[in-house]
């Protein structure tokens, strides 16, 4: 499941998934953050039996950061599960024919739709200065949600990388393609 | 037959197909959702049809991709994999095998019972398949072979002790299933661990008779030392740090002391303690960890964002109700049903694995079971005790979906980890052992509900 993309060398796909890796090494230090949150907030409601709304919201949104950004990552570190029994008997050029099918039809639609609705769902969000329900909650609740399209596009942005790259190696003749 | 009967047909046969293309499964379910939805918008036009399917529809994926970010059980879930990941990397595995392997170096397949029991531990520890398979491959395949143990039991003990932590608490399949089906994270776990040691034992008592039956395939190496206070103790001084930190992350669960999520944090912190104890742990393991982690929940999660618009769509269409009454339509009874949907997930399984068919197939299956009306004891304290049952069902025969070719993750991993002299049909052979006995024991849950229900009735008793 887990092999890198050690496909033919492709200079602007090369930089976007570069670009990809590097931000996420970055988010991932929010599970350390997550770690230290929790510890914080069980310390407080079991030793002061004094809990805060605040830091178990923060929990969640420190989570929802590292999921969505991470997709991207895992997007070019060529992680996202699949069913490879037949995919690795077919010829390079099969598989790039595939991919840029796949990318097309299925992923960019699919990835369009969350995208333009959720523009939609965070000025909602900013309009009515939404936040959080309980009194002493977080609030700038848009900010949070603003994390989907951002996500949203960065994953868009590896697929268009992934395209890219697969548009490249069938015209060059499909040699070594990755995995 | 109606219009929305054969798009719901289409969604599940194009969903299959598509599969074997090769194209990433959660994108494959969000595609297929999309392309349905324009589907359904065109008939509508066309055909007279009341889908109700449109571009607006569709926005709701947004809100349920929200639920999954808003949500606070499935925090546990990176916590999970931090902790399964920081103890795989800090060495305790080797620790446990290394004196292990004396104990039980007098024992005919006393090496195989070893890496069975370290199996179980790593289940409750680590709870990461593939990296326990690979661990118990690299660490034991080598001893084994020079022992001269048969291959194909080799093998098998390798993969399905490996398997075991997609059932042993704490469980990240556990965790996804409690959100899924609205149930409680701790009553899955207490549930699963009577399950999960049983199947344990099955294997030990399992290579054990086979040991005995047929001497030859499981050796006793020559120059076993005997088994003095002196290796018990190293032994104790092994598995205590790990054990204790498995007892304080359930039993924090089980007593009620800690949510779920708490006890998530605090056993990822307990894991890179651990890690510093023993002097494995720098800037880099972190990093490593870190971005592991942050891999492997996304890489779930992006199956959770496509199965949810692949479902939000399957709704619309009516779906939902067409494959319950098709269900409870089986003239076969409620155990007749239960049986025949056992079936299907152990037949899916040997193409997809648990992510896809927790995601998909198991929220369309709850209201099913809670209509047949099943008896099944919950002593009156369990909420849901058949959902609770029928969880641990499904989770027994997704055990199967490692070890069955050709999609089988166990054998895919092991394969990468085999001496070179190790033929694919020796990991086949090796595997059908323990698909039956997993099954056998799928059997005994069916019987004995009270095998899963009667922990979390004691604790809340």
């Amino acid at each position: 499941m887990k092999s890198q993309n050690t496909q033919i060398k492709v200079p602007v796909a090369d930089a976007i998934d570069g670009l990809i890796q590097k931000m996420g090494r970055c988010i991932a230090w929010v599970y350390v953050l997550l770690i230290i949150t929790i510890i914080l907030q069980v310390v407080l409601r079991k030793g002061f039996s004094n809990g805060l709304v605040a830091l178990e919201e923060l929990q969640w949104h420190l989570y929802a950061v590292g999921v969505m950004f991470g997709l991207s990552f895992a997007q070019t570190t060529n992680s996202h599960i699949r069913v490879d029994i037949l995919h690795e008997h077919f010829s390079a050029k099969t598989k790039h024919i595939i991919d840029i099918c796949g990318v097309i039809l299925l992923i960019l639609p699919f990835i369009s739709v969350i995208f333009i609705h959720s523009l939609d769902f965070v000025y909602d969000a900013w309009r009515i200065g939404e936040r959080s329900d309980s009194p002493s909650g977080l609030s700038y609740r848009w900010i949070i949600k603003a994390v989907i399209p951002v996500s949203i596009f960065f994953l868009g942005l590896a697929m268009l990388s992934k395209l890219y790259r697969d548009i490249v190696g069938l015209y060059r003749g499909g040699e070594q393609h990755g995995n | 037959m109606e219009i929305n009967e054969i798009l719901v047909i289409g969604m599940f046969v194009s969903f299959i197909l598509l599969l074997f293309t090769g194209i990433p499964v959660a994108w494959v379910l969000g595609g297929i959702g999309v392309a349905f939805a324009g589907i359904g918008y065109l008939a509508d036009q066309y055909l007279d049809t009341i889908t109700g399917l449109d571009f607006l529809t569709l926005g709701l994926v947004v809100n349920r991709i929200w639920k999954i970010m808003d949500n606070w059980i499935l925090v546990a879930l990176p916590m999970f994999i931090f902790m399964g990941n920081m103890l795989d990397k800090s060495g305790v595995a080797e620790r446990l095998m290394s004196s292990m392997q004396e104990l039980f170096g007098r024992v005919r397949g006393g090496l195989a019972v070893t890496v069975t029991v370290i199996g179980i531990i790593l289940a409750a520890s680590t709870g990461i398949i593939g990296a326990s398979v690979v661990l118990l491959g690299v660490m034991s395949l080598p001893a084994m072979t020079k022992q001269g143990y048969s291959m194909p039991l080799a093998l098998g003990t390798v993969a399905s002790a490996g398997t075991l932590g997609i059932l042993i608490p704490p469980s990240i399949m556990l965790v996804i299933m409690a959100d899924q089906l609205g149930l409680s994270v701790g009553d899955l776990f207490m549930g699963a661990v009577a399950p999960g040691l049983m199947l344990g034992a099955m294997y030990v008592i399992y290579i054990l008779t086979v040991g005995w039956l047929k001497p030859e395939s499981a050796p006793i190496p020559k120059d076993v030392k005997a088994v003095t206070w002196g290796t018990v103790f190293k032994v104790l001084k092994a598995v205590t740090p790990t054990l204790f930190l498995i007892f304080s992350v359930l039993g924090s669960i089980f007593a009620g002391i800690a949510t779920p999520t708490e006890a998530s944090g605090v056993g990822a912190l307990g894991a890179t303690i651990l890690a510093l104890y023993y002097r494995k742990f720098n800037l880099k393991v972190l990093k490593s960890v870190l971005g592991d982690t942050y891999n492997t929940t996304a890489y779930i999660f992006a199956i959770f964002i496509g199965a949810t618009c692949f479902a939000l769509v399957l709704r619309e269409l009516g779906g939902d109700e067409l494959i319950e009454s098709f269900l409870t339509g089986l003239p076969f009874g409620p155990y007749g049903i239960i049986f025949f949907i056992l079936a299907l997930v152990f037949l899916l399984g040997f193409f997809l694995d648990w992510i896809e068919i927790t995601l998909i197939i198991l929220p369309l299956l709850a209201p099913v079971i809670s209509a047949l009306g099943l008896d099944i004891d919950g002593y009156g304290v369990v909420d849901n005790p058949e959902l609770v049952w029928f969880v641990m069902l499904v989770a027994m025969t997704l055990q199967t979906s490692f070890l069955t070719p050709p999609v089988g993750f166990a054998l895919f991993y092991l394969k990468g980890v085999c001496p070179p002299q190790v033929k694919l049909m020796d990991i086949y052979k090796g595997v059908i052992p323990f698909v039956i006995l997993q099954l056998i024991a799928l059997f005994i849950l069916i019987y004995w509900p009270q095998l899963v229900l009667w922990l979390p009735a004691k604790a809340y008793g």
